[in-house]
């Protein structure tokens, strides 16, 4: 991110409230030129509504929304010139699909029309004079991607697109957007509720709730070093065990009892903490492995395990009332049976203290 | 009308409900408010009204034998209606639900054709058939059954108004048998019970609110209805409807014709009121 | 195999009572129509169209009719404007209030026809404004407006919004917007709407019955004073005419809109 060159987006200080429900408490987000940007939350956590008002489509209460430090937070949303894909895709049902697409264009580009251009980009030649209900889900939501970026925008904004595809649809058409946004290198915002989407498709993730934002990084920061426990649950699975720091070695470094554990373990953090401090420590379940006879382990029992594909998943007892879910690796069958003393270890460089 | 703002859109939409308000305001809330008013306003014969408040229109309606008799017949003739459509509606409902879509089509066409036949028409064509000497006597007398007597009776009202209303108690009765799982049908069976006994224990009541808000409509429509009434109905035969009619024609009496068409409307609102209260009352609440 | 064929029998007859019940006033009306004689007999003892000669040469029956068509074709045009408007400021109302402002509009469904007819009567008498086109004119329009509220508002496509947001989005201004995309999708809503706005002024007898005066009669208040103080064939031959003509209305409009969604919208709500 060059420091002196100016953002694509500029989201300085956004607030909003619905009557007295605020939904946008203070949002701030750079987004630099042809960067791709996840927006990740829960369900009513704002992002949609952040989206909106960048388009213009719902005015902001407060703060201010440049455009490649351009001003436009008082511009209706047909002169901003965004590429919107809506959740329903609002492909207009008269219309169609060259017509949907050419929708927006007015000056043909040297001569030529985009609209050609972008369906075939999309690989929609052949369905051009087709009506939208008579595509299938994954032709629409193509169809609207097509419409958006017809109009060549200076940014594309995409709400939750994928949502009404099923999942092999879906995995493919996140590989494609992410091929067409790679192809143009157009500016692009997308919001989701779907963490796997999110880490696939982005360069930068936005992990929002209550209309704060929690979170920005790249999907590996947001995964392996989350900020807080909302993060970190939020983004993938995680285990969440209490412990007390023994020693602080860095500012970014502590050795941890866990409790239950005899020895103090290694842990990396996002910020300082002292000697005798509460911490929660996470660790992934695909970064915990299962012994009978490592030593240096923490010792448990295996409760419960499930096949899972790929690996095992199992969920492992250490003290009283205190589980962690191992993800072993799956060699066709359970290799543990249930009750068995086992000894688990972790990897010291995955360990992730969070301050309370 | 893009959505520009949220406020914007708001601004506009009160903007584009004045005319209608307006309308309505002037041709029905406004002349509605009035007659209400009127319906408390003493009679008087050479000023129509007087500036007086007083209860004895309502009194008379509620007191006077002839409109008591009215009412008593009102509710006769309603509750024989809507008896005689929810009966009818049930029946042509279910054959609906397990017609095939094509048939299904074709029926529900056929039940609602009449309805943009003019109601007068429909009852001209009762009125002949009802004659004394009209098809149906003909062909009673072919049979040796008859003549009848039944043109100005009031079983002509209730035919008639049967055959006006049972589009509107058969349609929802319809739909609420459309919303039944016919997995529930499949696991009643599971569970084994036979069909018939199955179709009682889970169709039928869960079909239950269709059939009353079939019934309560072919009830308020029949107690309000005056044209059939007018046609069909012995000059004797006393209902709320005709009487207000009359007492506003005939009889230039517009205060106690107003307190009787409030008092009519009221019936129906209190019936409307009792059934689906005693409906919630039966599932807890549950359906409705 | 038996038991079947039995429900499969019981379940044709009763359909074929039913069909015959709901169409036997239609079918006496149109016999009856045929009659030579002055008297109505049925089935017709001797077939002749004299009647209809009769009744398209008499003005007791062209009078009303014309009346009664330019009522129902002024109704229809502002019922369908002012429905059109209104079921658009439905659709972008705040959720809230939603509820109240549509049973505000819907009211006159509700409302027992014989009392919204002598309280306009009352009204008009006040404004003076009795016996006249206006008064026909504002009566029906007042109980057909909600029909085309109804269904403008229950036929324009769900995400109609988002539609028009993405139209914006996609630089259409306000006008073109509306244009290019609001009105197209409202237009099928509306010529329905419209269309049953014309059937519901043309066929109502409860409102105009009251509203009717010597300057303005429509058809099926003549229809209702001839059933009631004469007896000959000849409203039987008008009422066939105009049976004809809304047949003729109705297949001519199938082809745009969808009669069946119509009534059902109708019949679900009650009837003016």
């Amino acid at each position: 991110m060059g420091a002196h060159s100016t953002p694509a987006i500029d989201l300085v200080e956004i607030r909003k409230a619905y009557g007295r429900t605020p939904v946008l408490s203070g949002v701030s987000l750079p987004v630099e030129s042809g960067e791709f940007i996840a927006v990740l939350g829960p369900s009513g956590c704002g992002k949609t509504t952040l989206l909106r008002i960048i388009a213009g489509l719902t005015p902001l209460d407060a703060g201010a929304v440049f455009f490649h430090g351009e001003r436009v937070d008082r511009l209706p949303a047909h002169h901003r010139r965004v590429g919107f894909v809506f959740q329903s895709y609002a492909l207009f049902p008269h219309m169609t699909v060259v017509e949907n697409v050419s929708f927006g264009v007015r000056h043909r580009q040297n001569g030529r029309s985009p609209v050609g251009a972008m369906l075939e980009l999309v690989g929609l030649t052949t369905e051009a004079h087709k009506f939208p209900h008579q595509l299938s889900g994954g032709q629409q939501q193509r169809v609207a991607l097509a419409r958006a970026l017809a109009i060549q925008p200076a940014v594309l904004l995409l709400d939750e697109p994928f949502s009404n595809l099923d999942l092999k649809l879906r995995q493919a058409m996140r590989l494609e957007v992410r091929r067409v946004h790679d192809q143009l290198g157009m500016t692009t915002v997308l919001v989701t509720h779907d963490q796997t989407e999110a880490l696939t498709m982005a360069d930068r993730v936005v992990l929002m709730t209550n209309g704060v934002i929690m979170q920005t990084g790249t999907p590996v920061d947001v995964y392996q070093r989350p900020a807080n426990r909302f993060v970190a649950d939020f983004v993938g699975d995680a285990n969440f065990l209490s412990g007390i720091v023994e020693t602080p070695i860095a500012v970014d470094r502590a050795r941890i009892v866990l409790d239950g554990a005899a020895a103090a373990l290694e842990a990396r953090g996002a910020a300082p903490v002292a000697a005798g401090e509460r911490v929660t420590v996470m660790v992934r379940p695909e970064h915990v492995s299962l012994d009978r006879s490592e030593p240096g382990g923490i010792n448990g029992s295996v409760v419960r395990q499930v096949f899972m594909g790929a690996v095992v998943r199992c969920w492992v007892e250490i003290g009283e009332g205190v589980r962690v879910i191992v993800d072993a690796p799956g060699g066709g069958q359970p290799q543990w049976p249930t009750g068995a003393p086992v000894q688990i270890k972790v990897d010291p460089e995955r360990l992730w203290y969070l301050r309370q | 009308m893009a959505g520009v703002g949220d406020d914007g859109t708001r601004a506009r939409a009160v903007l584009l409900i004045v005319p209608i308000l307006v309308v309505l305001t002037l041709g029905f809330y406004a002349p509605l408010g009035f007659f209400l008013a009127l319906s408390f306003l003493r009679y008087d014969p050479a000023h129509l009204y007087l500036h007086q408040w007083t209860f004895a229109n309502y009194h008379v309606v509620l007191a006077e034998s002839t409109y008591r008799l009215g009412l008593f017949n009102t509710l006769r003739l309603a509750l024989a209606v809507a008896a005689c459509t929810v009966v009818l509606g049930y029946g042509i409902a279910v054959v609906l639900w397990r017609s095939t879509p094509g048939w299904r089509n074709v029926l529900i066409t056929a039940l609602i054709a009449p309805l943009f036949v003019s109601v007068i028409i429909r009852t001209y064509g009762w009125l002949i058939i009802f004659d004394n000497r009209g098809p149906l006597n003909e062909m009673l007398r072919w049979f040796s059954l008859g003549p009848l007597h039944i043109r100005s009776t009031l079983t002509a009202v209730v035919v008639a108004l049967t055959e006006v209303e049972l589009p509107f108690a058969t349609l929802p009765i319809f739909a609420a048998l459309s919303q039944v799982d016919r997995a529930l049908v499949e696991a009643a069976a599971t569970l084994g019970e036979p069909p018939l006994r199955a179709f009682a224990r889970v169709v039928v009541p869960l079909s239950l609110p269709g059939v009353v808000t079939g019934g309560i409509l072919a009830f308020s429509l029949a107690a309000s209805s005056f044209v059939e009434p007018l046609v069909l109905a012995p000059p004797n035969l006393f209902l709320l409807a005709t009487l207000a009619y009359d007492d506003i024609n005939q009889v230039l009496n517009w205060p106690l014709g107003a307190a009787t068409g409030f008092f009519l409307f009221a019936v129906a609102l209190l019936l409307t009121a009792v059934s689906v209260g005693a409906l919630r009352l039966t599932r807890g609440g549950r359906m409705v | 195999m038996m038991a079947t064929r039995t429900v499969g029998v019981l379940r044709g007859t009763f359909v074929a009572i039913v069909l015959l019940f709901i169409l036997a006033p239609l079918i006496v009306v149109v016999g009856v129509s045929f009659n030579r004689s002055p008297f109505v007999f049925f089935p017709p003892r001797a077939l002749s169209l004299h009647w209809y000669g009769e009744v398209l040469r008499s003005s007791a029956w062209t009078g009303p009719l014309a009346t009664s068509a330019v009522v129902a074709a002024i109704v229809a045009g502002f019922a369908g404007l002012l429905g059109t408007v209104s079921g658009l400021a439905l659709a972008r109302w705040p959720v809230r209030g939603r509820q109240m402002i549509e049973l505000a509009l819907l009211a006159p469904i509700f409302i027992p026809g014989i009392l919204t007819g002598m309280a306009l009567l009352f009204w008009l008498g006040r404004l003076q404004l009795v016996g006249g086109l206006a008064g026909l004119v504002l009566g029906h329009l007042v109980i057909t407006v909600p029909y085309v509220v109804r269904t403008v508002y229950g036929g324009m496509p769900g995400n109609l919004m988002d539609l028009e947001a993405a139209a914006a989005t996609l630089g259409a201004g306000p006008v073109r917007t509306f244009v290019r995309v609001s009105v197209p999708l409202v237009l099928p809503a509306v010529s329905a709407g419209t269309f049953f706005a014309f059937l519901l002024s043309f066929d109502n007898v409860t409102i105009s019955l009251f509203l009717a005066g010597p300057r303005a009669v429509t058809l099926p208040v003549q229809i209702f004073n001839y059933v009631q103080f004469s007896n000959d064939p000849s409203v039987a031959a008008i009422s066939t005419v105009l049976m004809l003509a809304t047949v003729v209305a109705l297949l001519g409009a199938e082809r745009f809109i969808s009669v069946r969604q119509l009534v059902s919208r109708r019949t679900l709500g009650g009837r003016a």
